[in-house]
Formats: C-alpha cells, sequence, structure tokens
C-alpha cells in the first residue's frame, strides 16, 4: 500500500542535507516499527520518494514524502503519526499520514508550484525586495548547465510575491485551492514585516528557487528561506495536502 | 528549538557539511547542567565521521552519563574549514551537546588511536584555548587525560597531557571522578588533585616523573618525584564486559566511516603475531557471553534504526560463540532486511558459509592478510597462515563463485630479504593461476587481486619493540622491486598493487618509540601548521622535517635505531601484564623463524592472566 506524509523539517535540521534526510527517514521508520516495503536484492532498501528535495540551509513546514507499506499493522495512521514523532528529534515531526491510491503518481511528478517564505535582518530588505519584484517589468536569471544557457523570466515564474501575508495569502487563494492555512498560522509569526512570501514554480523540467531572484536583485544580504507548502495542477493550484 | 548552536548560521552554511558541529543526533544524551557536578568532555581527535566510528568513545559516553552527578558530552577536531574560522574569529572550541566551550569543563579525555593524529591534540586544545602545555594549565582550566593504543607509549605526549589513563576506562574512571568532586568541592588546587590522583591504579601523572639520559641519549633513569608515587603504572583491564555497553549508541545525521551498529564481542587475542600491539596489549582474551550479546543486537538495532550491524573483535573467527552469534543474526534479522557485516573471520567453510548468505558474491572480495610472502617469513612474525590454506581457501571460494581476492601484507618486517619480498607477487601469481585451473565454463570471468602493502612501524609492547626500522628510501625501493617483480607474473595483469607513504609511516615510527624529547617536534610540527596528518590531502613531510631540524632532533634515531634488550625504553614504567621476559623470549624466537602456539593451543605464559582470577581458560 501507499502513503503520502506531510513533514515539517525546522531549526537545525536545515543542515541536513536531502541524501541525509533521506537515511534519517529510514532510520526512523525503523525505530517505529513501521512495516516499510523494500525493493528487491542484496541490498533492499526502503521504497520511498520525496515530492522535493529541500536544499541544505532551508526549513521547512511543508515536505511531502511518498512511502510504501506491507501494511499498518494494528494501528491507525494517526496514531503512527505518533508513534513515529515519538521517535524522531522534534525537528522532524510528520504531520499527515493518508492512505493514497496504488495508481496515485508520485508527488515528485505532480509538483507544480512551492510557496516560501523569506526572512531578513530587517524591514528594509524584505520591502526593498517586494519593490524591486512590483517595479521590473522582467527578471531574467540565466541558468547555466553544462552544456547551454537559458534565460528564464522570473517575473512570469513567481506568480505571487508579497511582503505582507494577509496580501499574498489573499492573492494565492485566487488561483489556489488551500485547504491548509494552519502550518503558517502554528509554525510562523504571520505579523513579522522582516519578511516576504512568495510563490514559485516548479517541477522536474523547471525548478524556480527563491534564490534566484535575490541573484538577480544583485545586493548581498542574510536571508532564511522557510517552504511552507507545495501544489501540483496547472492554472488552479492544489496544495498537497489535499493529497 | 531552544539550544542555542554555538556557529552562527552564516558559518554554518559556509563550511563542508554542517551536520558535523550540531550535536542533537539521535540518543544523544540530554541533561540539565543544574543537576551536574562534572563536565567530562570526550574527544576524538579528527574530523567527526571518523571519530562518530569509534567504539571505545561510545562505551564510555554509556559509561560517563550513568553517573547522575556527570554530564559526559563529545568533541571532534574541527575540519580545516572551520578551523581557519575560528581561529580568525576567535571562538573557542565547543562541545556538541550543550555547545559550551569545552575551556569550561572540569575534564577533557582524549582517545589517542593514532600517532599521525597528534598534532590535532594540539589542535583541539589550542581551539578549546586551553594552555597546550600541562604546566601552564591553572586550577580553572581542565584537567586534560588522554588514553587508547598510544598512550601505552604517552611519552612524546608527556608534556600536553595532565593525566594518561593507561587501560580500559572501565575500570578507575569512577575513583578519579569521585576524587575530584570531593576535592573541587573543598580548597582545590590542581596540583594536589593530580598528586593524589597519580596513587589510583592506572593513572600516569607524566609531570610527576623525572627522565634522565646519557651521554648517547639514552635514558638513564625514570624516577617518580615523590616517594609514595608508584614506579610502575598498572595496565587497566575490565575483568566483566557485561557492565557498559551503549544499548542505544548515538546514531549520526551524516554518513560516518562505520555507519552502522557494532557489538564487540570479545577483547584480547589469542594468537600472538608478533609485529600486533592490539595483540599483545588488549591481553588477556576476554569473551561476552553469546545471550547477552544477542539481547545487546537486539536492543541496538531497535534504538537506532541501523540497517546493518557488524561483529567485531580482532579475531572474530577465534571467538567461541562466533558461529552461534553470527546464525543468530541471519536467522533473526535478515528479513527484517538488516545486513551483517562480519570483519577478520579467516577463510574456511563456515566463513565461506555465512558471506554467501549475507553478501553478493559477486560483489564482495576475499580477504586475506598472510602479512607476508614467505613461510619463513610468516614464521617470524608468528602468523600462522600458510601457503597452503590461502591457496585452499581461494579455491573453495572460487568455486563458489568468488573472483575478487584482497591479499594484505608488510613491508619492511624484521630479517626481510628481498626474496620474501618476491615470495608476495608470487603468492598472488599462485592465487591467480589456482583459479584458471577451473574449466573456464565454470569461471565466474577474470579472476581480480588486489596486494595492499602497509611498512611495519615496530610499536611499543611487542616482541619486535627493539628492531630497527626501515629508512623511508629502503620503503620507496621495497615497493618499486614488489611492483617489478608483480610485472613479471604470468598473470600480472589480473594483479593490482597498492601501497602505503613511506614518509607517514617513518613518522608514525618516530611517535610510535618516541620518548619527551619528541615533544617539542611535536609542538614545532603544529606551529609550522601540521594538522590532519593522517590525511594525504595535508600531510606536509617538509614542515616535518624542519620540525626535526629546529630541535636538533634525528628521527633516524627513534625508528632505524635497533635497541639492545636492556635498554630503559620510555615505556618500560608500564605494566601490561604481559612480561619483558616473555617479549625477548618472543623476540629471540622470531629470530630463529620459531612459531609460537596460539593461547588455545598452548599457554606460553605470557603474564597477561595474572588479570584472571583462576588464570586464562579456554
Ligand atoms: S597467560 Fe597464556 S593463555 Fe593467557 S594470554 Fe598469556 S599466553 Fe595466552
Amino acid at each position: 500500500m501507499k502513503a503520502r506524509l506531510r513533514f515539517v523539517k525546522l531549526g537545525e535540521m536545515q543542515y541536513i542535507g536531502h541524501l541525509d534526510l533521506m537515511r534519517y527517514f529510514q532510520k526512523l521508520f525503523r525505530r517505529s516499527g513501521l512495516d516499510m516495503s523494500y525493493s528487491k536484492g542484496f541490498n533492499p532498501h526502503q521504497i520511498m520518494s520525496f515530492a522535493s528535495p529541500l536544499g541544505v540551509g532551508l526549513t521547512s513546514i511543508g515536505e511531502y514524502l511518498d512511502i510504501s507499506l506491507e501494511s499498518l499493522g494494528e494501528y491507525t495512521v494517526n496514531e503512527w503519526i505518533d508513534i513515529i514523532n515519538a521517535h524522531s528529534n522534534g525537528l522532524v515531526l510528520v504531520t499527515e499520514f493518508i492512505i493514497i491510491p496504488e495508481d496515485t503518481k508520485p508527488s515528485m511528478s505532480l509538483l507544480s508550484a512551492a510557496s516560501y517564505r523569506i526572512s531578513f535582518d530587517d524591514k528594509k530588505s524584505a520591502e526593498d525586495v517586494e519593490e524591486f519584484f512590483d517595479r521590473s517589468e522582467t527578471i531574467i536569471y540565466i541558468k547555466e548547465t553544462k552544456k547551454s544557457k537559458i534565460e528564464i523570466d522570473l517575473k512570469k515564474e513567481i506568480p505571487v510575491l508579497s511582503a505582507d501575508y494577509g496580501v499574498f495569502e489573499n492573492t494565492l487563494s485566487k488561483i489556489c485551492i488551500i485547504n491548509n492555512r494552519d502550518y503558517e498560522k502554528k509554525y510562523i509569526d504571520t505579523e513579522n514585516k522582516n519578511c516576504i512570501y512568495m510563490l514559485c514554480k516548479a517541477g522536474s523540467v523547471l525548478n524556480i528557487k527563491p534564490e534566484m531572484l535575490f541573484d538577480v536583485y544583485g545586493k548581498t544580504m542574510e536571508y532564511q528561506i522557510m517552504r511552507l507548502d507545495m501544489f501540483s495542477g496547472e492554472n488552479n493550484y492544489v496544495s498537497m495536502s489535499v493529497g | 528549538m531552544d539550544r542555542k548552536l554555538a556557529l552562527e548560521r552564516n558559518i554554518l552554511m559556509s563550511v563542508e557539511k554542517p551536520a558535523r558541529y550540531i550535536g542533537n543526533e539521535i540518543n544523544m544524551v540530554k541533561k540539565d547542567l543544574n543537576d551536574i557536578d562534572i563536565r567530562f568532555c570526550m574527544c576524538f581527535p579528527d574530523v567527526y565521521e571518523i571519530g562518530m566510528s569509534h567504539l571505545g568513545i561510545q562505551i564510555l559516553y554509556d559509561m560517563f552519563n550513568k553517573r547522575d552527578d556527570t554530564y559526559c558530552e563529545r568533541v571532534y577536531s574541527p575540519w580545516k574549514d572551520l578551523d581557519e574560522i575560528m581561529r580568525r574569529e576567535n571562538i573557542p572550541l565547543f562541545a556538541l551537546e550543550s555547545q559550551q566551550p569545552v575551556k569550561d569543563f572540569d575534564f577533557l579525555g582524549i582517545t589517542l588511536q593514532y600517532e599521525m593524529c597528534y598534532t590535532n591534540v594540539l589542535q583541539v586544545l589550542d581551539l578549546s584555548q586551553i594552555p597546550l602545555f600541562a604546566d601552564d594549565r591553572g586550577n580553572d582550566d581542565p584537567i586534560v587525560i588522554g588514553g587508547g593504543p598510544c598512550s601505552y607509549n604517552p611519552e612524546p605526549l608527556a608534556e600536553f597531557f595532565d593525566i594518561f589513563y593507561i587501560g580500559e576506562g572501565e575500570t578507575v574512571y569512577d575513583e578519579l571522578l569521585d576524587l575530584y568532586k570531593d576535592m573541587r568541592n573543598k580548597d582545590y588546587d590542581r596540583h594536589e588533585f593530580l598528586r593524589k590522583a597519580a596513587m589510583i591504579e592506572g593513572l600516569y601523572v607524566p609531570s610527576l616523573y623525572n627522565v634522565e639520559y646519557d651521554e648517547n641519549g639514552l635514558i638513564s633513569s625514570f624516577e617518580p618525584v615523590y616517594e609514595e608515587l608508584p614506579h610502575k603504572i598498572r595496565k587497566q583491564v575490565a575483568t566483566d564486559l557485561s557492565e557498559y555497553y551503549p544499548k542505544n549508541p548515538l546514531v549520526p545525521y551524516i554518513k560516518v566511516t562505520q555507519d552502522r551498529a557494532v557489538l564487540e564481542i570479545m577483547r584480547g587475542c589469542i594468537r600472538g603475531c608478533r609485529f600486533c600491539q592490539a595483540g599483545m596489549i588488549y591481553r588477556p582474551l576476554r569473551e561476552r557471553d553469546a545471550d547477552y550479546l544477542k539481547s545487546l543486537a537486539k536492543d541496538m538495532l531497535a534504538s537506532t534504526g541501523y540497517e546493518e550491524i557488524s561483529l567485531s573483535s580482532l579475531s572474530s573467527s577465534d571467538c567461541s560463540c562466533i558461529k552461534e552469534m553470527v546464525y543468530y543474526l541471519i536467522d533473526e534479522f535478515s528479513d527484517k532486511k538488516v545486513n551483517i557485516s562480519l570483519p577478520s573471520l579467516r577463510i574456511d567453510a563456515f566463513s565461506l558459509d555465512v558471506m554467501s548468505k549475507v553478501q553478493d558474491i559477486r560483489k564482495s572480495s576475499l580477504t586475506f592478510a598472510p602479512e607476508a610472502g614467505s613461510q619463513r617469513m610468516r614464521d617470524v612474525i608468528n602468523k600462522g597462515l600458510t601457503e597452503e590454506i590461502i591457496l585452499d581457501g581461494a579455491m573453495d571460494a572460487f568455486k563458489s563463485g568468488w573472483n575478487r581476492v584482497k591479499l594484505y601484507f608488510m613491508l619492511g618486517l624484521p630479517t626481510e630479504t628481498y626474496d620474501d619480498i618476491e615470495d608476495i607477487a608470487k603468492l598472488a601469481e599462485s592465487i591467480a593461476e589456482e583459479y584458471y585451473t577451473i574449466p573456464k565454463e565454470e569461471r565466474n570471468g577474470k579472476v581480480n587481486i588486489v596486494v595492499s602493502t602497509s611498512l611495519f612501524v615496530p610499536k611499543p609492547f611487542t616482541p619486535f619493540q627493539w628492531v630497527s626500522m626501515n629508512k623511508a628510501e629502503e620503503f620507496t625501493d621495497k615497493k618499486g622491486f614488489l611492483m617489478s617483480k608483480i610485472k613479471e607474473q604470468l598473470n600480472q595483469k589480473s594483479i593490482k598493487y597498492n601501497c602505503h607513504d613511506s614518509e607517514v609511516s617513518v613518522l608514525e615510527g618516530v611517535f610510535a618509540r618516541g620518548d619527551r624529547r619528541c615533544g617539542k617536534v611535536l609542538y614545532s610540527a603544529y606551529k609550522n601548521g601540521c594538522i590532519f596528518d593522517s590525511w594525504s590531502e595535508f600531510f606536509d613531510a617538509g614542515k616535518w622535517d624542519k620540525a626535526f631540524l629546529e630541535n636538533d632532533i634525528d628521527p633516524l634515531f627513534y625508528t632505524a635505531r635497533e635497541r639492545s634488550t636492556d635498554e630503559i625504553l620510555p615505556w618500560d614504567f608500564i605494566d601490561i601484564g604481559v612480561t619483558k621476559e616473555f617479549l625477548i623470549r618472543e623476540y629471540e624466537n622470531a629470530k630463529k623463524a620459531v612459531v609460537t602456539p596460539n593461547c588455545r593451543e598452548k599457554c606460553s605464559g605470557c603474564g597477561a592472566s595474572s588479570y584472571l582470577k583462576g588464570g586464562c581458560r579456554f
């Protein structure tokens, strides 16, 4: 059976990279006693895939992980959430655990956008970035690969950006089917004025990262990025929380 | 989340693998500092991934933290990138648990596993802002204790340590901590404390012993400065191995060298290979009870979530419960997808059966450690492995589908001739030829043989502690010679040759058998910028040469010079149970190429049985 988990990755866990996080989950599930499915062969490994790797230095309150299970055993999914979290370190916590149909596409291939909060040391930086974004007609980021250079217009790839959480939420709700503000209420201070919020298009072909915007903006500044959620769908984004 | 990290985010983001410095691993011990009397920081002076793989620290971590009045934390060498930042910004080195400066601790215990970490010892002290020399430390500085195999000749490090703990940590640490707690509550004086600590069996306080030298530079006397102090320091041996073992070992976030649960099935070794220090200093043999080991295995896998468990010992095949344990692990955990790794198993029917169950034959290789190419040379070192055993074992394995063989040898063994070295090439060739006697249809492609040589470094408390070590040029010649001989073999295309760096081995040789005067060289080398010497990308022979010159010390005095058996050796004040008479007898046997039976076959009266009530029993 397949399941999709939503989890948060907080605080100092930002220093743990994607591969190490995967290893962390493998051990976490083993400690918890969850009956995971394994691949075949001499070095069997748990079958799991993440919607999108989170870079070192980023925290998140909206990560998704697909897993394959042999069975739930004697517990319900909600009980499993508690068991898993009791075996974790308090900074990686599973918040949702849903059984999904066998034919569900992997979250990785569904991903179309992700929302972020970027916090700065002061209010001015947040306002400056917002102003830069609003005033620019195009924001050209040049993505260099080994073979080619592609120009990306971030203005098109970042559908929403605001330094005001209320404005952000409002705009987002017009293009998104959102059901889950609870995380943001629980984990972040939406009154904090030193932040900007943005929705970036995402996917396996073109994955927009908030850092790209700061690259073009040019000024060096300290900031911390938190991923808020991930979405599927094309014009109407659907939070993956909906399942 | 309220735990504040010692390093700012911008620093952590600018260094490689920031997870090395954040602690908070699964099973990390958390204690309220308000309830703590003694803060002990355990250090492995190398990078986190190496240090975290060390079982000894995990055992002591468990042991210390069982005391309610003590909080044991950990620290490792910051990697070069962070080292530079910490020096530049004057950030004191901190322990991973509390993220607080090491200099505020009561004790800093440093494990000394190999000589090439000595400059890192100075790095750790320096970054901690603790005076490098013990003499310069005051009442508020931590007591710096050394332990581990290198403390069996602690003299090159004598000036940098307050205490050396000689032997296994499980025995007298409680006594030391109780003494400290008692004295700390009153008018604490560091010197008084050390003087009392020196009375505890197994503890060596180097500042309380004087060494004098004669006109040839040999030690003429080694005496304690106070009458009450012991002349000999007795090695500590844990006789009950079921008291401390980490049921919930730390699980690092990043991949470390030993990324698995480790089960130490026994201590000591019955073999008595004459080059092997571990084989002597860990005598007598003590085995853990199989039922205890089984319950530990279960507990450790449950508390860590590791997907691999390994059995550890110097020579697992000699453990009486090895079969029982291995089959237990396979039966109990294979369907739970736990890999079982089996280092140091001799190749025989049992190990081949087990390996075919737990490994992918096509990907794994057979390992033999004949250590020497000729039978004469193997008799000299008392390695009871014959060509026949190797060829038969290899053949059995080839028939079961293996086609990769790893062979380990040493160059520079006492009495070695070029014929002995040529025999290494011949032995590899014989194995290859053996493989090709199998009909083509039954073979699994080509055979693949890897010959590795390390360079022999004579170690204290071995029958070879008196011998001359080869010079770097000799090693280089021998390596070149072996390479040319391998090239002459019929199947040379199937044989690959790897070898160790000569300069590092020579330096290891200096510190292994060095005396107090070598401390100056170490200090100069560190000041010249030497650090992480066991990492080839950092090892800088030029800086070391300069350090020897600056101090007018000839490394050959320590390496190439053959000692007479009546010379006072720097480590003679340590009593490891194994007597000098036994070592001399073994040295003589080596010269005559006479083999000594192992402890199970026949006791040779080495002296180590004095640790066990009723003696060694098999
Ligand atoms: S006393 Fe005998 S059996 Fe015991 S370790 Fe020494 S040689 Fe081996």
